[in-house]
């Protein structure tokens, strides 16, 4: 940040951090201290007449103000809600000063770059998309955590051979947090960067890779970050406000096993509204869940709709669970951990579920060593005519 | 500036560097849906629905937040902004209550569902106090939405805030478009209003969930006047519908005497508005909520009508004339009174003191501004000589309020003090408790009552470079006088000077001081009074010791001007300013808008002609009825000397007349030549011919305005609050009334 202070003739510098980062906070504090100690913050830095300062602010707790002129509006002391640009923040921006607004990451590139050259730099990469990128590998993965690669590397190395793959059958990668979109098994070679991620519908975003398996429910996916999407908007604009609320809701009634074809049509024009007439990034993107998993897992849909079948056992009122008799051995440990007393049998003996008494916690699933446990159909139901 | 020229439906046009798409488009003449969009408020871009389509960019940008660019080809209507605009408007109906928008026995809703219009909640436009008046149903009209609605309706759920005086608010009908708090941010110092929650239970509220008495809320009316839906909407007309008319006329409640429109709805005032709102700025609570109360009281007298034993007796106006003329030709001069009250208009004022001179030949005519100022009339006078407008503000670089609060009263002062501040003037308030400036200030000068002036003096003395008097200054005081004297050395400089300090028991010495500060710093020095037309009453010459044109009595060439004028030789009597306390002397006394005084003895007969009936401990023998400012055209002359003219808005209530009407009556039944005036205008003409500058706007001379000497009077009569033909304003306006009680 000092750099890029200096090269715009910039006197004061701030770095909003989540305050629900205690650690962050504790060691960017530390590490602001550090440099004005010894002298690299603060009046006539190493003798170049040249003064900064940084002062860390603590955000309070909404997602939107990662957006630009919404951080701005909050470290003004407003409420965090986007204005309307132009002027862009580099014209008129913190307090009406022209403000430089990047994310830590990139300022955290500059001294690197300053030191082994532009050169060095847009080596690592690949063409047009220069560096490298941090990511938080997480989900099913069996190697999670924090990487750094360079920009270009495919999903399938990423996630296969950084990550090691999945346990259960790799199913799908959510990538670039709740604004970003699902990315099935036929994008595994796509490269990761800029471009690319926003041609398959999703975006780079704050950098997640979510690593899903075959028990994960690409529809409950999107409702979940629909839900979180819902409640973090500001309110504001009216497609965000109220849409991201209709694709929940929307999401939710097909989740309880009342979806219609009707409902895709309601998920495709408010998605379609938003993407169009939103007012900020958040909105814009905030439906990419949805249109991701739409356009590549429209199956699934259907089958929760017209199939009244959860394939992946997570909506509840899309499934029941099974025992299948040739796997189970009669261990009992199901028994011992069911919650609403409803397996049954001998010991030895293949055992049943009841399914009136199930509630689906799942316990018996987890425990079970034989894998004799699956979510199937619910029996009394007839799947849907299909009508498209 | 040099123009740009862009397309916008094909026609190439000429627009203006820094307009936006939807200000150049509206110029035009070209249709743009907006909802979020409010005259010169800064947009907003959140209803999203003007949205266009510019060549060159596949995204659809909101018109009111693009700035135009050179060869910029914009499209405004396109079968694809149509369908997303239907989406948009779709989307915001699914918050808000329909049911009247889809259903299908709409078209013979009202010929069964007449009343359904007061229930308590609103579930459609039926049931909606803004049905016919708002804006999105207009727009949905418009933009033709088709009946059905795709989305499941989203009840908020919220109970109707009815609690704070003069607007309700109902939440469920609220469509964020942002123009109230905008607004309210725009005209004030602490805004009111502001989005509360997040997600979809964002909605608009007060900080902390408060009430709007507890936060900070003027009781302007902006917010109301913005409101598209019927979310914020006035108590007193909520049910009435689109008014009949709208006639402009002039506040008679301050000395601002602002602006206003005045609704009607079968032949009553319902409701009063400013003229600009974010031009000339918001009204404030009085002016904004208090008229119709006022104008409608439900104890207007409607008829003339004489004491008789412990109960009244009606009379025509013939008879009252003739009983009055009666009377008065059997008073002999100095035993004649007349009192009016400086609500009154000009025409009112200008007729009573001709009345008392011509047919009664003696000056003994007043208002009871100099019983309210006490000594320090004289000084308030010299003030009103030297006014200027608030525009002042305008170009000041400090300012200076002297005991003035301007949170609920006179709320376009503090307007005009916020833009100030924002063009980087200073402010200093100096008061004698923490009032609403306080907290805005640069600078807080707090006093004991009657130490104003010691203030004042050492302030001058600082900014003179001079040593301190002396005087008991405290340390802190001393600092926040020298901060104060810092922030003062700016110019040019403006002093605001309250009713509070116009009216203060110790008002001489304080205003004398203030006349020195702004004389050693020439510094404008603008009066703010709490009467509707003391300017008027001045100028008018309603006062013994003056002339109309505020000449003294002695000043030869207006008396030659003013006996040409009337025919008549001017009484030549010199006469008692406070010429009704005196015991014994008045045998007839004449009150116009005011109470009498109380403890008159039997033998004075009083007439009084007023809105209402007189309180039980004051004696009135005829009683005739006072049209009120709303009834007649009436002209008024404000705080800075400028004249204004309003507009009668509705016939006068049963029989009243304005006074000047039942004085000139009186007076031709009397004989008396000079009252022939057949309307307003025609008093006014004659105004013209003895008081310079007296025409619609323009700023009348005062530069011969007397001051008269300083007359050993009584303290004045303390006053906490302004006052309306002799009665506080809590009398009239019962939020007013409720609002005293919270502070």
């Amino acid at each position: 940040m000092l750099i890029a202070g200096f090269a715009i003739g910039a006197q004061q510098g701030y770095i909003y951090v989540r305050a629900e980062y205690p650690l962050a906070v504790a060691r960017l504090r530390q590490a602001i201290e550090q440099m004005r100690q010894v002298g690299l913050l603060g009046e006539d830095i190493l003798g170049s007449g040249f003064r900064f300062d940084i002062e860390v602010k603590e955000g309070a707790g909404a997602f939107v103000c990662g957006e630009e002129t919404a951080l701005i509006a909050s470290l003004e002391g407003e409420r965090g809600m986007p204005r309307p640009r132009p002027p862009f923040p580099a014209e008129k921006g913190y307090r009406g000063y022209p403000t430089l607004i990047n994310n830590t990451e990139t300022f955290g590139i500059l001294p690197n770059i300053l030191r082994n050259g532009g050169q060095w730099f847009s080596q690592l990469g690949s063409p047009g998309n220069a560096g490298t990128k941090t990511f938080s590998l997480v989900g099913k993965a069996r190697h999670t955590g924090l990487i750094e690669v360079p920009l270009g590397m495919t999903l399938r190395q990423i996630v296969f051979d950084i990550g090691g793959g999945t346990i259960q059958p790799f199913k799908a990668v959510q990538t670039g947090g709740p604004l970003g979109g699902c990315l099935s098994a036929a994008h595994l070679d796509t490269p990761v960067d800029y471009e690319n991620m926003r041609a398959s519908g999703s975006i780079m975003g704050s950098g997640g890779l979510i690593v899903l398996d075959e028990s994960t429910c690409i529809v409950d996916l999107a409702r979940y970050f629909l839900t979180f999407s819902a409640s973090e908007s500001c309110g504001k604009c009216t497609p965000c406000r109220v849409g991201t609320r209709i694709l929940v809701e929307t999401l939710e009634k097909i989740a309880r096993g009342e979806g219609e074809m009707g409902d895709l049509d309601v998920l495709y024009t408010v998605a379609d509204t938003m993407q169009r007439t939103a007012l900020c990034g958040g909105g814009q993107t905030a439906p990419n869940p949805v249109l991701t998993t739409l356009k590549y897992f429209l199956n699934e849909y259907l089958t929760h709709i017209q199939g009244r079948y959860c394939p992946a056992a997570v909506c509840t009122a899309l499934f029941e669970y099974r025992i299948i008799a040739e796997k189970c051995t009669g261990c009992g440990r199901c028994v011992q951990v069911c919650s609403s007393g409803a397996v049954h049998g001998e010991k030895k003996e293949p055992h049943v579920i009841d399914v009136n008494r199930c509630i689906k916690c799942c316990a018996c699933v987890e425990v079970c060593k034989f894998d004799a446990i699956v979510g199937v159909p619910i029996s009394n139901r007839q799947p849907q005519e299909v009508t498209l | 500036m040099t123009p740009l020229r862009m397309t916008i439906d094909g026609r190439v046009l000429e627009v203006e560097k820094g307009e936006t798409v939807l200000q150049a488009a509206r110029r035009y003449g070209f249709y743009i849906p907006t909802l979020c969009d409010y005259a010169h408020l800064t947009p907003h871009g959140s209803c999203r629905l003007c949205i266009v389509e510019v060549e060159g960019s596949p995204k659809t940008p909101t018109a009111c937040t693009t700035p135009v660019e050179e060869g910029m080809v914009v499209r405004t209507h396109s079968p694809r902004l149509r369908a997303l605009r239907s989406e948009i408007l779709r989307l915001l109906l699914s918050e808000h209550p329909v049911s009247c928008l889809i259903c299908p026995e709409q078209d013979h809703c009202d010929e069964c569902m007449i009343t359904l219009r007061k229930s308590g909640v609103t579930t459609g436009c039926r049931s909606c106090s803004k049905d016919g008046l708002c804006e999105l149903q207009e727009l949905v009209v418009r933009i033709g939405l088709n009946g059905q609605s795709p989305y499941p309706v989203y009840y908020r759920g919220y109970a109707v805030e009815k609690g704070d005086p003069f607007f309700d608010r109902d939440y469920n009908l609220c469509i964020l478009c942002g123009r109230c708090l905008r607004v309210c941010e725009e005209l004030h110092f602490a805004t009111t209003l502001t989005y509360v929650e997040r997600g979809n239970r964002t909605m608009v509220g007060t900080a902390f969930r408060r009430n709007h008495v507890e936060a900070g809320c003027s009781f302007c009316g902006a917010c109301v006047e913005v409101c598209p839906t019927g979310a914020l909407i006035e108590k007193y007309s909520k049910w009435d519908g689109r008014a009949d008319s709208e006639v402009e006329s002039i506040c008679p409640l301050c000395s601002l005497n602002c602006e206003l429109r005045l609704l009607t709805k079968k032949g009553r005032v319902i409701s009063s508005l400013p003229v600009d709102l974010l031009g000339k700025g918001p009204l404030c609570l009085a002016g904004r909520f208090g008229i119709p109360e006022l104008v409608n009281h439900p104890q207007r007298l409607r008829v003339p009508q004489v004491r008789e034993g412990t109960g009244w007796r009606q009379l025509t106006w013939e008879e009252a004339a003739h009983l009055l003329a009666e009377k008065l030709f059997n008073c002999p001069s100095e035993t004649f009174g007349l009192l009016i009250s400086d609500n009154s208009s000009n025409e009112d004022l200008y007729i009573a003191q001709k009345f008392a001179r011509v047919v009664m030949r003696t000056h003994q005519v007043s208002t009871l501004a100099a019983q309210r100022y006490g000594n320090g009339f004289p000084q308030v006078i010299n003030l009103l000589r030297q006014s200027v407008s608030l525009q002042a503000l305008a170009t000041a670089r400090a300012v200076l309020c002297v005991g003035l609060d301007t949170r609920y009263l006179q709320a376009v002062v503090e307007t005009r003090l916020v833009q100030a501040l924002r063009r980087g003037a200073k402010l200093v308030t100096l008061h004698t408790r923490p009032h609403n400036l306080s907290l805005f200030a640069d600078e807080e000068l707090l006093v004991a009552p009657g130490q104003e002036a010691v203030l004042i003096h050492e302030l001058t003395r600082y900014l003179q470079g001079k040593s301190s008097g002396g005087s008991a200054l405290t340390k802190e005081s001393r600092v926040a006088l020298e901060q104060a004297a810092q922030l003062l050395s700016a110019s040019p400089l403006v002093v605001l000077v309250g009713s509070e300090a116009l009216e203060s028991l110790k008002n001489k010495p304080l205003l004398q001081a203030i006349q020195e500060f702004a004389d050693t710093l020439h510094a404008i020095v603008i009066p703010l009074p709490a009467q509707g037309n003391l300017s008027g009453s001045l100028m008018m010459g309603a006062f013994p010791h003056l002339l109309p044109g505020g000449f003294g009595l002695d000043n030869e060439d207006q008396r030659q001007k003013v006996m040409g004028r009337w025919s008549t030789p001017l009484p030549a009597i010199s006469t008692d300013p406070l010429f009704w306390r005196q015991r014994g002397k008045i045998r007839v006394l004449m009150t116009i808008g005011e109470n009498p005084p109380p403890n008159l003895t039997d033998s004075v007969f009083v007439i009084t002609q007023h809105l209402l009936y007189p309180p039980a401990d004051r004696r009135v023998d005829l009683l005739l009825p006072l049209a009120t400012f709303s009834e007649s055209n009436a002209s008024w002359i404000d705080y800075a000397g400028v004249m204004h003219i309003g507009h009668a808005a509705v016939p006068p209530f049963g029989e009243a007349m304005p006074a000047w009407q039942m004085l000139c009556l009186v007076a031709r039944s009397m004989g008396a030549r000079g009252f022939d005036f057949a309307n307003a205008e025609e008093i006014r003409a004659e105004i013209t011919r003895v008081v310079s500058g007296f025409w619609e706007g323009g700023t009348v001379d005062r530069f011969n305005l007397t001051v008269g000497t300083d007359h050993k009077l009584r303290q004045p009569l303390p006053s906490s609050e302004f006052e309306y033909l002799s009665y506080p304003l809590s009398h009239w306006v019962q939020g007013w009334q409720w609002l005293q009680t919270q502070r």
